[in-house]
């Protein structure tokens, strides 16, 4: 009985390798995709997935890459730093990836760029801020899109003096963007007061206290960061209390973005400023434009949301380069992106060849109802680069 | 801060709100353990469903009051249905066997309860609105202070007595107690006990259901909901006394005041408290503050 | 536990593992290694489920103190290999006596409840403890002895610390103490009149659990190069649960092919479909509804006292 189980698992485990092995060789450029899935964060890589997709459809319809297509290899990262580099072994590995876009969080980035290192493979991080993925743990393969927590810091500087903020009280989740954007905020803040910091662990429910401390405190301006589900949470706790009718807000964390506009629909507090990546109202370029058209296509509505361009302009960074490099030998590949720029929907955008750092315009606005949506937006609002 | 007595009021009240609201999701998994003897891991699954359930609901009726508390009864009916189907195709044949296999099932329906949710409802963030009869605030005299979080500090207590007196002053209620205690005798005795063990699965699924929707005016709906809760739970019950109604009760407060106080003096630093909290409870009672050790149950 | 079938199994697993670098693909080679690093964990675990029938809801917690020690160790402290990993395995048995004192008094789910609760503060200090831990962010870099980078050769050493590690688990096993322990799980009341010191046998049980999920976790951290909050999770700790029960609890090699049937799993479904959980949710609940009797058999011994 025992040996028969045993020669069933054993012939299960059989198929499970002969299954994994190697398969395809057609001559495609594979693209390997790590991103959230499933989880709270999964509205982001769906979104960041989206512009991979859309990018990759684009150079495929005209034919690739010297004739070479696109082929995108999606793996989940749990928003586990250690499954996210179990998926990039395997498809480096296994399907002989030598291009990786994602992970999307700070953890998950770092994980996976240090994997990146000593597996030479380009790994483009289309949407972290954190420093120290091009910073402390800055090589040669990695790459940083987003607008660093330091590049932030300084633009968010401008919005306080711009709507005359005196003190300013700091709250947000724990983590690695909270307190590396807060320093760099208070690094470049000057004559504005600092009134103090609240934090939450990450991922908590409850912000009842926090909020009670922020209305106490004597700050005209509250500088956060909770993303996503978080902020919709606060948000929700904090109205009833009254904290929007007495304190300005600088949210960070892309709180500009449609999706959590949408979600919350009437609830967004009123005159929130806050920043996005992309919006789909933006009206300044034809580039933009004709890029919102495709994307409104792929996902089906008008409305689309901020993720998307972060993925796109890594797909594109990363064919240019190949292009450029006449080959997808993973260190021309590096080589070429040093320096490069695209041309990208919001103007051109290039990674520093020192840096790694693409530094990506955001739009900065304040969130207000706008007539004729039910969903808020900001206006006014302006391309920061 | 605490010394001024409006700031020390508003965090003692909310520290009963959060208590209250998760001790309505608490008493599901207690009652649960209770009879069956279950270790539900679905439970969080089965709260962040009972969200969705009533989301789909509200978007259905509006954002009205109407809506609202037919999206709270949506989201109890349609998970006590679904809760009802597990018991009597899943759990059913699993009872006369080993309680690890129970275990694997609840783990099973995580997992799929988890995609599940991302297949009907998506990835996109999703939010209720405070019903209008219980958005703003109220004038408590001292201060004025959120209607809905009065709400659930009030609902709290209401299911709490409804449960004690569904369990120990209805038949049924004497059946399932007795259930937990001696199966065979009952069955003996002619009463159906499968029907009981649907019945106390179904109440309890209920609960966790209820509570999500509850909870979703103060949070998002969203695919990670379940995965924190289900810990806020598990520390409830534990410190409570597995089992206990009144444990959880008090387990629930114990979980709010230290939740709010904690994170006025410990900030971030609120999370290795409640641990640790929970780990030091459990060194000096081992069975909770009010649940029996094994030894004095049989 | 241990059977002489069971040690032919063995024999022709290594065997079969050491043919894999030979395969000439390098993702066999590092699929074997992942799979080699949780059916030690799962294995480790078994020493305390499997022979005392106290099931942890907390064992991750050892998997990442083993992890970050020798992370730290290797790294911050510049220590050779062997002594980053004995330290590593001392750190967690350390940890596992000291956790362990307090649980082993208890049984069935009170027992559970409280690794869970220690395992949950396990991952509330890694989360916070920055200057040693990295924090949120993990410990992003673990210095790898150049001998080991390469992945064949990570392949040969992790093949040899499971094969050491797994003789050293069989003797036990097959040991005067594993007897007693089994002894104990099957009836503690008789075990104790007996002149067994219960809790002291299975306290000795937990902190050789501890002892090589420590292991496991610093060859996890030197495999992933690095270390991060999440393996202290109780996701973490159910998901090695699964892998045991999955296998069953009652034979020496049950954890094993329950770790690598559950991993490859795992792996293959999240290849196909971005639903992969939703995937595994369903052939576990097959596999727990419609071969129960599959099950049962090895389950059933686990029940018995409880019914006297």
């Amino acid at each position: 009985m025992r040996a028969v189980g045993i020669a069933r698992v054993c012939a299960a485990i059989a198929g499970a390798i002969s299954l994994a092995a190697p398969a395809r060789a057609e001559d495609t450029i594979k693209i390997g995709v790590i991103l959230p899935i499933s989880g709270g964060a999964a509205y982001v890589g769906q979104g960041i997935g989206d512009g991979v997709r859309l990018a990759v459809d684009q150079i495929n319809a005209v034919g690739g890459i010297k004739g070479r297509k696109l082929e995108i290899l999606l793996r989940d990262e749990m928003l586990r730093p250690d499954a996210s580099v179990a998926a990039a072994k395997e498809l480096i590995t296994k399907d002989g990836v030598k291009f990786i876009i994602g992970p999307a969080t700070s953890a998950t980035s770092l994980a996976v760029s240090e994997l990146a290192k000593t597996e030479h493979i380009v790994n483009i991080s289309p949407s972290a801020k954190t420093e120290a993925i091009t910073g402390s743990k800055l090589h040669e393969y990695i790459f940083q899109l987003a607008p660093t927590t330091d590049v932030d810091g300084v633009r968010s500087v401008g919005v306080l003096n711009k709507i005359g903020a005196k003190s300013v009280c700091f709250t947000g989740f724990d983590y690695a963007y909270t307190q590396d954007w807060f320093k760099a905020i208070k690094a470049n803040m000057g004559a504005i007061q600092n009134a103090g910091e609240f934090l939450v662990p990450l991922n908590t429910t409850d912000y009842s206290t926090v909020i009670g401390q922020l209305i106490a405190s004597s700050c005209d301006t509250v500088v956060g960061t909770m993303y996503g589900g978080g902020f919709i949470a606060f948000v929700k706790q904090a109205a009833p209390f009254g904290l929007f009718k007495t304190k300005k807000l600088l949210w960070g964390a892309n709180t500009g973005d449609y999706a959590v506009a949408k979600a919350l629909g009437p609830d967004f507090p009123e005159g929130v400023w806050a920043a996005a990546s992309d919006i789909w109202y933006y009206e300044g370029s034809d580039a933009h434009a004709k890029y919102q058209a495709a994307l409104a296509q792929l996902q089906g509505r008008k409305e689309t949301d901020m993720w998307p361009i972060t993925g796109y302009n890594a797909v594109n960074f990363l064919a240019a380069a190949i292009e450029k490099a006449g080959s997808d030998d993973p260190k021309a590949v590096r080589d070429a992106l040093e320096g490069l720029t695209i041309d990208s929907p919001l103007g051109p955008l290039t990674v520093d060849a020192k840096t790694h750092r693409a530094n990506s315009p955001e739009f900065y606005g304040q969130v207000n109802s706008v007539a004729g949506s039910p969903v808020k937006r900001m206006s006014p609002y302006e391309l920061v680069k | 801060m605490l010394a001024n007595p409006i700031v020390l009021f508003i965090q003692v009240m909310n520290a009963l709100s959060l208590g209250m609201s998760l001790f309505v999701i608490a008493a599901g998994l207690t009652l649960i353990f209770g009879v069956l003897r279950i270790v539900n891991f679905a439970h969080g699954a089965f709260y962040m469903v009972g969200a969705y359930l009533a989301y789909t609901v509200v978007q259905t009726f509006g954002d009205t009051n109407l809506g609202f508390f037919l999206g709270v009864a949506g989201a109890g009916l349609g998970m006590g249905l679904i809760a009802f189907l597990i018991e009597r195709f899943l759990l059913t044949r699993l009872y006369d066997k080993d309680p690890m296999l129970q275990l694997l099932l609840t783990f099973a329906l995580v997992m799929i309860l988890r995609d599940a949710v991302r297949m009907v409802w998506g990835s996109d963030q999703h939010s209720i609105s405070t019903p209008p009869a219980l958005s703003g605030a109220v004038n408590l005299g001292l201060t004025y202070y959120p209607t809905y979080m009065l709400f659930l500090l009030v609902l709290g207590p209401i299911v709490a007595f409804a449960l004690w007196f569904g369990i120990e002053r209805t038949r049924w209620g004497r059946i399932a107690r007795a259930a937990r205690l001696d199966r065979e005798m009952l069955s003996a005795l002619g009463v159906d006990v499968n029907l009981v063990y649907a019945a106390v699965f179904v109440v309890g699924s209920m609960l966790a259901a209820i509570g999500g929707a509850l909870a979703a005016p103060r949070s998002a709906v969203d695919p990670g909901m379940d995965a924190l809760v289900i810990i806020d739970c598990f520390i409830i019950v534990v410190i409570g006394g597995l089992g206990s109604l009144i444990g959880s009760f008090v387990g629930a407060l114990i979980l709010g005041f230290l939740t709010i106080f904690g994170s006025f003096y410990l900030q971030e630093w609120v999370i290795v408290a409640s641990y640790a909290m929970m780990v030091f409870i459990l060194i000096l009672r081992p069975w909770g503050l009010f649940g029996q050790s094994d030894e004095v149950r049989h | 536990m241990t059977s002489r079938p069971q040690l032919i199994f063995l024999l022709a697993v290594f065997a079969v593992l050491a043919v894999v670098p030979f395969l000439g693909a390098r993702y066999p080679v590092e699929l074997a290694t992942q799979v080699m690093i949780f059916s030690l964990f799962a294995l480790s675990l078994n020493v305390l489920a499997g022979q005392t029938g106290n099931l942890s809801f907390g064992h991750a917690a050892f998997l990442s103190i083993g992890g970050y020690a020798c992370a730290y160790f290797l790294t911050r402290l510049g220590w050779p290999l062997a002594v980053s990993m004995a330290g590593a395995v001392i750190m967690s048995a350390a940890a596992a006596l000291i956790i362990g004192a307090l649980c082993v008094r208890l049984n069935a789910i009170y027992f559970s409840m409280l690794t869970l609760a220690f395992s949950m503060l396990v991952w509330a200090v890694a989360t916070k403890w920055r200057s040693i831990t990295g924090g949120d962010d993990g410990f992003v870099g673990v210095d790898v002895p150049i001998y080991l980078t390469n992945p064949y050769s990570f392949f040969w050493f992790t093949l040899a610390v499971c094969a050491l590690s797994v003789v050293a688990l069989w003797i036990l096993s097959a040991s005067a103490m594993g007897h007693a322990l089994v002894a104990i799980r099957e009836n503690p009341t008789r075990a104790s009149f007996l002149g067994m010191n219960v809790k002291r046998m299975r306290l000795a049980a937990f902190v050789i659990a501890g002892a090589f999920a420590g292991l496991a976790g610093c060859l996890l951290a030197m495999y992933v190069r690095g270390m991060y909050p999440q393996t202290a999770f109780w996701t973490q700790s159910g998901q090695v649960i699964i892998m045991v029960l999955l296998g069953g609890i009652h034979s020496f090699i049950g954890p094993i092919i329950g770790a690598a049937v559950l991993y490859l799993l795992e792996v293959i479904t999240e290849q196909y479909t971005e639903y992969w959980s939703f995937v595994m949710g369903l052939i576990l609940l097959a596999i727990v509804m419609a071969f129960p009797e599959g099950l049962v058999g090895i389950f059933s011994k686990l029940r018995a006292p409880r019914r006297s």
